[in-house]
């Protein structure tokens, strides 16, 4: 198997905190990874979702754009000769998500699972992707282009079985007054790297990211999220709530980058993680670049353990302490789960 | 008037822009004739790292350290992050330039007449007469004046050149510490100091001493094409304190000069050391000085860092918090105009129980300059109930500069408490409508901001030199919007 360097940081520092990349092995071949659509009875098609399939002809933009996880892993996707699955929304506002469910099993190979977006203007889309299964090797590649005044909506749950291993890339470009939104929900197990880079190049774009994680035992979570922003006005958001328990790994890194042209642009990014136990590993890197006088950028980041008062106040109502934990862990997870903008989904996750 | 007119969907919107003068180097930037009495040959061969031993007439294990040292250097790679150095090429550096007549004296009278007036028009001697308790001048390659007042050596402080130190009563106690902090294995630039180090101090604070005026070390590189690799070593003994202020300059040539110095600090149990940098290298100069710190139990290490200078900065003081209990506050401004890429920040390790940082730093980026600011926290996992705050905000004064933050946190341990915040703009409008509505011109308005802006340093300082780095950063503010 081939080890690449993938997920790495916009910006290089210094090599003993090791954070700049991640080292993936790369399975030798991939094959598909079998999805269903879910509330099939739906008729997306008349809905206004042209889903297209096998060979198309690709717009130059879908091999011109800065991939989520880095360029090494483009070939890889490249060489695959996997084909992608396009949706089309031309001109409609979608009500229903569109909910794909992607069930992994054990496979020799590795498996991929390729998905182009594309939304014209005035559009909106939302889509659930659910992730479940045990992949020892799987990549996703999502695309996306959203036109004007359109809107796509991703959500994606991971809840994979132990041992899985994960790469999940990310890359669009949002035109004028489009926004695009991006929920990433990790509550199973294994070793997830997600990276995720969207080009805000249209004026009034906009970004807006909800993620959360549980990770217990061995988990390994690696995300990075890069806003560039291209567009006057364009607006970026960035919020990450997690919990790391027993021996978990995590490593956060988010990039807002103002680039020049990008007047009057706002971009914003927040990450709060919980410690739970002894033995967790947190590496939490908010990166601002910029070269445009007229914006303003601001990073947060709150790590640390349950409060005192927090304690006392749920052992004073007769909490035991693991109880505490417990209820602190899940609420978290809960809180970015209750934004799905899915009451299904939402139930669905929160009874889990 | 500072004008811009620009279309914002459609419309003329006149804006003002906030102009900041760059830095007054004129003081500065005044050259002497350099009439060395001994210089090596350029570039860095065994031959003249066995040549500057020799002239420093090192003990052999130093002699040793500088050959090992160099052996590192040529195998250790360039980092492959942070700003170029390109245009560094270390076969036309000479790493050891003797001043004429040189002979460190502990008066001025005695200092030759063109390097005593270079210290005259910096204002060295007059501070000391004011307001230092010691200071020492290096010129070139070598310290010139070292000189502590009467009362500061009754309490037993040590403060002289790190060079015969090697051989005096504290032989032991340098020798155990020295480049043990920065071994030459660190980066490639600490090989290369511990291969052609020249100059430099050691100060040894006692026991339970509170040295109530600062010692002060300064800087100065007159040679074109020279480096500078000064060692400062400080050891504050259990329940001292001192305040360390160390400045440095250069006059501007179009041949790149070098700085590679290394400050090691060690600060005893509950003592506390406060170390001062105001920092004005000229524009051709690369200034890559690594500068570290170890806290023992209850102990406080207060970096106060002010970076004006420099074509090209790596710089990023690091603490280590080994005993419990031990404290580090942390601040700072750079300041990168035209031409300059400033790789600031810090690094701290809290290893011990309990312990704190706190950090506060500014940037200011203008015409066309480049300002970096790096940190590294990393919560050892021992480190139970380790607090760590770290505060950073960057000023953009116009669109064709740079400010990049790369900030992270690394920790292994749940007991903590981390936070972290920065934030990068412009001067913010309602602020000044906010001033400017309570009477005050938008002249002063922009002007108090951008002073208070930079004001987390001064206010760090002995009142004369927040006064000079107050006056290094002076500020023009344009008038009104008509």
């Amino acid at each position: 198997m081939e080890e690449l360097r993938i997920n790495e940081l916009s910006i290089r520092t210094w090599n003993f905190l090791d954070v700049n990349d991640v080292r993936k092995e790369i399975a030798n071949e991939y094959v598909k990874v079998n999805y269903e659509i879910d509330n099939k009875e739906l008729d997306y098609e008349n809905m206004g979702v042209n889903l297209q399939v096998d060979e198309i002809e690709y717009a130059s933009w879908i091999d011109e754009l800065e991939i989520g996880c880095g360029e090494n892993i483009k070939r890889v996707l490249k060489d695959s000769n996997i084909p992608f699955d396009v949706f089309k929304v031309k001109e409609k506002k979608i009500q229903e998500p569109l909910k794909i469910n992607l069930n992994y099993e054990d496979s020799i190979k590795g498996l991929l699972s390729r998905t182009i977006f594309e939304l014209d203007k005035d559009s909106s889309l939302v889509v659930i992707r659910k992730h479940s299964g045990n992949c020892k090797k799987a990549i996703e590649d999502i695309r996306f282009n959203i036109s004007e005044n359109s809107m796509l909506t991703i959500v994606e749950i991971f809840d994979f079985d132990n041992d899985s291993d994960f790469v999940g890339s990310i890359s669009g470009e949002v035109s004028a007054n489009a926004e695009f939104k991006l929920m990433q929900v990790c509550m199973g197990s294994g070793k997830i790297t997600i990276g995720s880079c969207i080009n805000l190049k249209g004026n009034g774009s906009k970004l807006n990211v909800d993620s959360g994680y549980l990770l217990k035992d061995d988990d390994e979570l690696d995300i990075k999220y890069i806003a560039r922003h291209r567009g006057r006005y364009s607006n970026s958001k960035i919020n990450v709530s997690g919990v790391l328990r027993d021996k978990a790994k995590k490593s956060f890194a988010g990039t807002i980058d103002f680039i020049k042209g990008s007047k009057n642009s706002v971009g914003d990014e927040r990450e709060d993680v919980l410690l739970m136990d002894e033995g967790v590993f947190n590496n939490t890197t908010p990166i601002i670049l910029c070269e445009e006088e007229d914006v303003e950028g601001a990073h947060g980041a709150s790590i640390g353990k349950i409060s005192d008062e927090a304690i006392f106040y749920f052992k004073t109502r007769g909490v035991s302490e693991e109880d505490i934990n417990e209820i602190m862990a899940k609420s978290r997870l809960e809180a970015v789960i209750s934004r799905i903008p899915d009451e299904k989904t939402k139930n669905e996750l929160l009874k889990v | 008037m500072n004008e811009i007119v620009e279309k914002d969907e459609g419309k003329e919107v006149v804006k003002e822009k906030t102009y900041v003068e760059d830095i007054d180097r004129s003081i500065y930037d005044f050259k002497i004739k350099d009439m060395d009495v001994f210089k090596v040959d350029e570039g860095l061969t065994e031959d003249i790292v066995r040549q500057i031993s020799r002239e420093k007439n090192d003990p052999e294990w130093m002699a040793e350290l500088r050959l090992k040292s160099l052996g590192i250097y040529n195998h250790i790679k360039l980092p492959d992050w942070g700003p170029s150095i390109d245009g560094l090429d270390m076969d036309n550096i000479v790493t050891y330039v003797k001043p004429k007549d040189n002979k460190m004296s502990g008066s001025w009278d005695e200092v030759p007449d063109d390097i005593k007036y270079t210290f005259e028009r910096l204002g060295i001697p007059q501070a000391e007469r004011e307001s230092l308790a010691g200071v020492g001048a290096q010129y070139d390659s070598e310290l010139v004046y070292h000189n502590v007042k009467d009362e500061v050596l009754k309490q037993g402080v040590i403060y002289t050149d790190i060079e015969s130190a090697l051989y005096g009563p504290y032989k032991d106690m340098i020798k155990e510490r020295f480049m043990k902090l920065i071994p030459p294995t660190d980066h490639k630039f600490a090989a290369l100091h511990g291969a052609v180090w020249s100059g430099g101090s050691f100060v040894y604070v006692p026991k339970g001493v509170k040295v109530e005026i600062p010692l002060q070390s300064y800087f100065r590189l007159n040679a074109p094409g020279a480096g500078q690799f000064e060692h400062t070593l400080i050891i504050v003994d259990e329940g001292a304190d001192v305040h360390f202020i160390e400045g440095c300059s250069a006059p501007k040539y179009n041949v790149a000069n070098l700085h590679a110095g290394a400050v090691e600090l060690y600060v005893g149990k509950n003592a506390r050391l406060r170390y001062s940098t105001i920092e004005n290298w000229s524009k051709n100069m690369y200034n890559l000085n690594t500068k570290r710190a170890i806290v023992e139990e209850g102990g406080v290490m207060e970096w106060v860092s002010g970076s004006f200078g420099s074509h090209t900065s790596f710089l990023y003081p690091m603490t280590i918090l080994k005993g419990n209990d031990s404290r580090m506050e942390f601040t700072g401004i750079t300041f990168a105009g035209e031409g300059q890429n400033l790789d600031t920040g810090l690094k701290v390790v809290h290893l011990g129980e309990r312990t704190v940082s706190s950090v506060n730093t500014k940037s200011i980026s203008k015409s066309g300059g480049i300002n970096t600011f790096r940190s590294a926290v990393v919560i050892g996992e021992k480190a139970k109930g380790a607090k760590s705050a770290v505060d950073c905000a960057s000023l953009m004064l116009d669109d064709i500069s740079r400010s990049d933050t790369v900030p992270v946190m690394q920790v292994k341990c749940d007991d903590v408490d981390i936070g972290h915040e920065a934030k990068i703009g412009r001067i913010s409008d309602e602020a000044i409508f906010y001033l400017m509505s309570r009477g005050i011109s938008e002249e002063d308005a922009r002007a108090m901001i951008v002073s208070g802006f930079a004001d987390n340093v001064s206010k760090e300082l002995p009142l004369e030199y927040a006064i000079e780095m107050n006056n290094l950063i002076r500020l023009e503010m344009i008038g009104s919007i008509g």
